[in-house]
C-alpha cells in the first residue's frame, strides 16, 4: 500500500469514527469535541487533495472559530434536567433509513459513473497549485462572489448581534 | 487514490450528518450535524477540483465560499438558539411542537 | 291605430294602471280605492260607448294581432284582440259589476288596513278578466285565465289570518289547476294541427280534423271550463271560496270569473259545434250540475253558501244552453245572472256585515231593520226563480225553450225540475232570513247599511228590473232576448224559437216552488224535519253529497302520504349522501391530521425518505439524466 493510500485510510477512518462517536455520545461537550476531531481529519484530507490553503482555512475557521462559538453557546445554554436520552422523539429508524438509503444511492451513482478530467486542465496535474495562483483566481475570476461573500459576512454579523440582543434594545 | 474513494467518503460523512440532523434532541447538536454535512460537501468539491479541474481550482474556490456561508449560518443559527433558550429555558426540540395538528 | 282597438286597449289598461300604482305606493296612498274606482268608471263608460256603437251598427267586429315573437316554422305568437259583440257584451258586464263591487267595498271594508292591496287585486283581476275576454289567441287567453285564477286566490285569501281562509284559497287554486292541465293539453293538441295559436286559423283548420280529434280537443278545453265555472265534478272549491269578503264573491264568484268558463265555450263554439259528443257532454254536465247544486242549496244553512250553490246551479244552466246549441240563450242568462247574482251577494253581504253571522237560522225578521236589503233580495229571488217579468225569467225560459226545441228532453227535464228546486231554496232563504220573528242577533245588531253599500246593489236591482222590463215583447220590440240574438249574430248567436208550453211549464214550476217554501217557512204549515222519509235526502244534501269526503280520501290523503314519503326520502336519502360527503371529508381530515406532529425532524425525515424513494423509482423507470 502506498503512503498515499495509507494516509487516506487513516484520515477517513478518523473522520468516520469521530462522526459516529459524535452521534452516540451522551455529553454535549464530548460531542462537540468529537466533531472537532472530524474537522481536523477533514483538513488532512484537504491536504491530501493538494489544497494547503483550504486545509489551513478549514482549521482556522471551522475548527477554530465555529467550534469555539458553539462551545460558548453550550456553556450559556446548560439545561437543568440531566440529559440521558441521546436521540429525540423521531427515533432512530426513520433517520437511519434516510441516511442509509442516501448513502446507497450515492454509492450506486458513483460506481456507475466515469469521471474524466477536462482536457484543458491536464497540464500540471501532479503539482499542487500555489496559494498565489488561488489568490489570482479568486480576485480575478471570482471577484464579484468574493465581494458578495464579504458583504454576507457583514450582514450575518449585524443580524446575529441584533437577534441575540433581543427587542427593546437600541440597534445603534 | 481514485476519485471514487473520496466521493464515497464524502457520501458517508454526509449520511452521518444527515442521521444526526434528523434524530438529535438538542438544537445545538442538530446545528453541528448540519455543519458535518457541509463538510462532506466540501470534501466532494475538493475531490472534484483535484481530479477534474486541477488547473483552475474551481472546486477549491467553491469550497471557500461554502466555508464562508457556513460560518455566517452558524453565527446566525446560534443567535437564534440563544433566543430560543431565553424563551423556553430548554433546547430540546421535542418541546418545540407548536406546529402540531 | 284603429280607434276601436285603441279603446279596447285602454279599457284593459286602465285597471292595470290602477293596479300598478296601488302596488307601488302601498298603504300610504289615501285615495287608492278612488283611483281604482275612477279607472273602472272610465273603462265602463268606454265599454258602453263601444257597445252602443256596435248595436247601432256603426262598428264591425275586428280581429287584430301584434306580433310578439316567432318560432320558426310556425305562425307568430302575438298579442291580439278580437272585438265582436260577444266580447263587447262581456266587457260591459265585467266593468259594470266590478265598479259596483268596488264602490260597495268602500263601505264593506271600511277601516281595513290592507284596503289598497284589496283594490290592487280587484283591479288586476278586472284587467285579467278583460284581457281574457278580448283575446284573440289561445296563448293570451291562457295567460289571462291563469292570472284570473291567481287574483281569485289573492282575493279569497284576503283575510288570511283567519285559519279557514288559506285552505279555501289553496283549494280554489288547486282544483282549477287540475282543470287547467287538460285544457292546456287541448290547446297544445290544437296547436299541433293548426300551427298557430290564434282563434281564426284554429276554427278553420279544426273542421278538417277527424271527428275523434275534434271531440278530444273540445272535451279537454271543456274540462278547463268545468273547473273555472265550478261544474260537477270540479265544483268543490266554490262553496269554500265564500271565505273571501262578500264583494269578492259578488264580483268573482257570481258574475265574472265563473262565467269565464261559459265564455270560453262560447268563444270556441265553432270547435264544439263540430262534435256531437262534446256538445252532449257539455249539456249533460251543465244540466246535472244545475240540478245537483240546487239540491245542496236546499239544505244549506249559510246564507253565502246558498247563494254560491245557486251560482253553481245557474252556471250549469248556461253550460246546458251551450250544449243544446244556443250561444244567445247562454250569454243572455249570463248577463241577467251577473246582475242579479251580484246584487244578491252584495245584499247578503250587507246582512252579514250588520249581523256578524252567516247562519240563516240565527236570523229572522231582518226586513224590519234592513228594508233596502230586503227589497233587493226579493227582486233577486224573483229573478232567480224565473218569475216573469223578471230578467231571470226571460233568460232561463230561453234556455228551456232551446232545449225543448232541439228535443233534448233530458236537459229540459232536469232544467225544469231544477226551476222548482231553485224557487224553493231561494224563497226558503228569503222567508227564513227576512220574515218571521226577529231573532236576538237581529234585535241587537240589525241596522241598515250605509249608502255606499246599498247604493251599488240597489243600482244593480234597478238594472235587473230594467232588463226584466226590456224582455217584454211589446209591439215591434220583440223583447230583449230577441235583440240579444240579433246583437250576437256576428259571434254565432242564434234566435231561439219561443214556445208557450215551455213558458207555462217553467212558470208553474217556479210558483209551486215558491208556494212550498211559503208553506214550510212562512206559514209554518208543517215541519220538514218530521218527515223521516226525507232524512236520507236531507243528510245527503246537507253534506254536499259527500263529494268533498270522497275526494279527500281518494286524492288528497294519498298525495299527502306521497309527499311525506318523498320528504323522508329526501332527508334520509339525499341529505344522507350530501352530508355524508361532508362527514367523509371531516373524518379523513381528522385522521390525516395526525401526520402533522409539529416536530420538524419528523418532517425532514419524511422528506428525505421520500426523496430516496423518488430517486429509486426514477432510476428504475430508466429516466435518463
Amino acid at each position: 500500500m502506498s503512503p498515499d493510500q495509507l494516509a487516506f485510510f487513516i484520515l477517513s477512518f478518523m473522520v468516520i469514527a469521530s462522526g459516529l462517536m459524535f452521534l452516540v455520545s451522551k455529553n454535549i461537550v464530548h460531542a462537540v469535541l468529537y466533531f472537532l476531531v472530524a474537522l481536523l481529519a477533514t483538513a488532512g484530507i484537504f491536504l491530501q487533495l493538494k489544497a494547503p490553503f483550504l486545509a489551513a482555512t478549514q482549521i482556522l475557521v471551522y475548527a477554530g472559530a465555529i467550534t469555539v462559538l458553539i462551545l460558548f453557546v453550550v456553556m450559556l445554554t446548560i439545561s437543568k434536567e440531566p440529559e440521558v436520552k441521546v436521540f429525540g422523539q423521531t427515533g432512530i429508524v426513520g433517520p437511519a433509513i434516510a441516511a442509509v438509503s442516501f448513502f446507497a444511492i450515492m454509492a450506486a451513482v458513483v460506481s456507475r459513473s466515469t469521471f474524466t478530467p477536462l482536457p484543458a486542465e491536464t497540464a500540471g496535474i501532479d503539482q499542487a497549485q500555489t496559494v498565489a495562483q488561488l489568490g489570482m483566481e479568486l480576485y480575478v475570476e471570482y471577484l464579484l462572489p468574493f465581494e458578495i461573500a464579504a458583504f454576507l459576512l457583514l450582514i450575518a454579523l449585524v443580524a446575529a448581534v441584533y437577534i441575540a440582543l433581543g427587542r427593546g434594545h437600541d440597534a445603534t | 487514490m481514485p476519485l471514487e474513494s473520496y466521493l464515497l467518503l464524502g457520501a458517508a460523512v454526509f449520511a452521518i450528518g444527515l442521521f444526526g440532523a434528523l434524530s438529535k434532541k438538542s438544537a445545538i447538536l442538530i446545528l453541528l450535524s448540519v455543519e458535518l454535512m457541509l463538510n462532506a460537501v466540501n470534501i466532494n468539491l475538493m475531490a472534484f477540483s483535484n481530479f477534474i479541474t486541477p488547473l483552475t481550482m474551481k472546486g477549491q474556490i467553491f469550497s471557500i465560499f461554502v466555508i464562508v456561508v457556513a460560518a455566517c449560518e452558524v453565527g446566525l443559527g446560534l443567535a437564534i438558539v440563544l433566543m430560543l433558550y431565553r424563551r423556553r429555558q430548554t433546547l430540546e426540540v421535542d418541546k418545540y411542537n407548536l406546529l402540531k395538528g | 291605430m284603429d280607434r276601436l282597438v285603441l279603446y279596447t286597449i285602454l279599457i284593459q289598461l286602465l285597471p292595470f294602471a290602477a293596479f300598478t300604482v296601488l302596488i307601488l305606493t302601498g298603504r300610504k296612498l289615501k285615495f287608492g280605492p278612488y283611483l281604482s274606482i275612477g279607472a273602472m268608471t272610465l273603462a265602463l263608460v268606454l265599454s258602453i260607448m263601444i257597445m252602443i256603437k256596435f248595436a247601432a251598427g256603426e262598428l264591425a267586429p275586428i280581429d287584430v294581432s301584434y306580433e310578439w315573437f316567432t318560432i320558426p316554422g310556425y305562425d307568430p305568437i302575438s298579442i291580439g284582440f278580437l272585438i265582436d259583440p260577444l266580447s263587447i257584451l262581456m266587457l260591459v258586464i265585467v266593468t259594470a259589476v266590478s265598479l259596483a263591487t268596488q264602490v260597495y267595498s268602500l263601505g264593506y271594508l271600511k277601516g281595513e288596513a290592507r284596503l289598497n292591496w284589496f283594490y290592487a287585486a280587484m283591479s288586476l283581476f278586472t284587467f285579467a278578466m278583460l284581457a281574457f275576454v278580448a283575446a284573440n289567441n289561445f296563448i293570451q287567453m291562457l295567460i289571462a285565465w291563469e292570472l284570473v285564477g291567481l287574483c281569485s286566490y289573492f282575493l279569497i285569501g284576503f283575510w288570511f289570518t283567519r285559519d279557514y281562509v288559506p285552505p279555501a284559497a289553496s283549494k280554489a287554486m288547486v282544483v282549477t289547476r287540475i282543470a287547467d292541465f287538460p285544457m292546456i293539453l287541448g290547446v297544445m293538441i290544437l296547436f299541433y294541427y293548426v300551427g298557430s295559436f290564434a282563434y281564426a286559423p284554429s276554427f278553420e283548420i279544426v273542421a278538417t280534423l277527424p271527428s275523434g280529434t275534434i271531440t278530444l280537443i273540445a272535451i279537454l278545453l271543456f274540462i278547463g271550463a268545468i273547473g273555472k265555472s265550478a261544474q260537477f265534478p270540479l265544483h268543490t272549491w266554490l262553496p269554500d271560496a265564500m271565505a273571501g269578503p262578500s264583494p269578492v264573491s259578488a264580483l268573482i264568484h257570481a258574475a265574472t270569473m265563473v262565467a269565464a268558463g261559459v265564455y270560453l265555450v262560447a268563444r270556441v263554439f265553432p270547435i264544439f259545434e263540430l262534435s256531437t259528443a262534446a256538445m252532449a257532454t257539455v249539456a249533460i254536465i251543465g244540466a246535472f250540475t244545475a240540478f245537483f247544486a240546487a239540491t245542496i242549496g236546499m239544505a244549506t244553512l249559510d246564507i253565502k253558501r246558498i247563494v254560491a250553490y245557486s251560482t253553481m246551479s245557474q252556471l250549469g244552466y248556461m253550460m246546458a244552453a251551450l250544449g243544446v246549441g244556443s250561444i244567445t240563450a247562454s250569454m243572455f242568462h249570463l248577463t241577467t245572472h251577473a246582475f242579479f247574482k251580484a246584487m244578491l251577494f252584495l245584499a247578503a253581504g250587507a246582512v252579514i256585515h250588520a249581523l256578524h253571522t252567516q247562519n240563516i237560522f240565527d236570523m229572522g225578521g231582518v226586513r224590519r231593520r234592513m228594508k233596502l236589503s230586503f227589497i233587493a233580495f226579493v227582486i233577486g229571488a224573483l229573478a232567480l226563480a224565473g218569475v216573469p217579468p223578471m230578467s231571470g225569467f226571460w233568460s232561463k225560459d230561453m234556455i228551456l225553450a232551446q232545449a225543448w226545441d232541439k228535443q233534448e228532453y233530458l236537459v229540459f227535464g232536469l232544467g225544469l225540475f231544477t226551476v222548482f228546486i231553485t224557487a224553493f231554496y231561494i224563497f226558503r232563504l228569503l222567508f227564513v232570513t227576512f220574515t218571521g220573528k226577529m231573532s236576538e242577533i237581529v234585535e241587537k245588531h240589525g241596522h241598515e247599511s250605509p249608502p255606499v253599500m246599498w247604493g251599488p246593489f240597489m243600482v244593480l236591482a234597478a238594472v235587473t228590473i230594467l232588463i226584466g222590463i226590456a224582455g217584454i215583447p211589446i209591439g215591434s220590440w220583440a223583447g230583449l232576448g230577441h235583440w240579444m240574438g240579433e246583437f250576437l249574430a256576428a259571434s254565432g248567436g242564434n234566435l231561439v224559437h219561443e214556445s208557450n208550453i215551455v213558458v207555462i211549464m217553467s212558470v208553474s214550476a217556479a210558483l209551486i216552488g215558491i208556494l212550498l217554501a211559503y208553506l214550510i217557512y212562512y206559514a209554518k204549515a208543517f215541519d220538514l224535519m218530521k218527515l223521516k222519509a226525507l232524512d236520507f235526502l236531507r243528510h245527503g244534501a246537507q253534506n254536499r253529497w259527500y263529494i268533498d269526503e270522497i275526494y279527500d280520501h281518494t286524492f288528497v290523503r294519498p298525495t299527502f302520504s306521497l309527499s311525506k314519503a318523498s320528504l323522508t326520502a329526501d332527508l334520509r336519502g339525499v341529505d344522507w349522501v350530501v352530508n355524508g360527503v361532508a362527514r367523509l371529508v371531516m373524518g379523513s381530515g381528522i385522521r390525516i391530521r395526525v401526520i402533522q406532529t409539529g416536530y420538524l425532524q419528523n418532517y425532514a425525515t419524511a422528506m428525505f425518505i421520500a426523496l430516496a424513494l423518488m430517486v429509486l423509482v426514477l432510476g428504475f423507470a430508466g429516466v435518463s439524466s
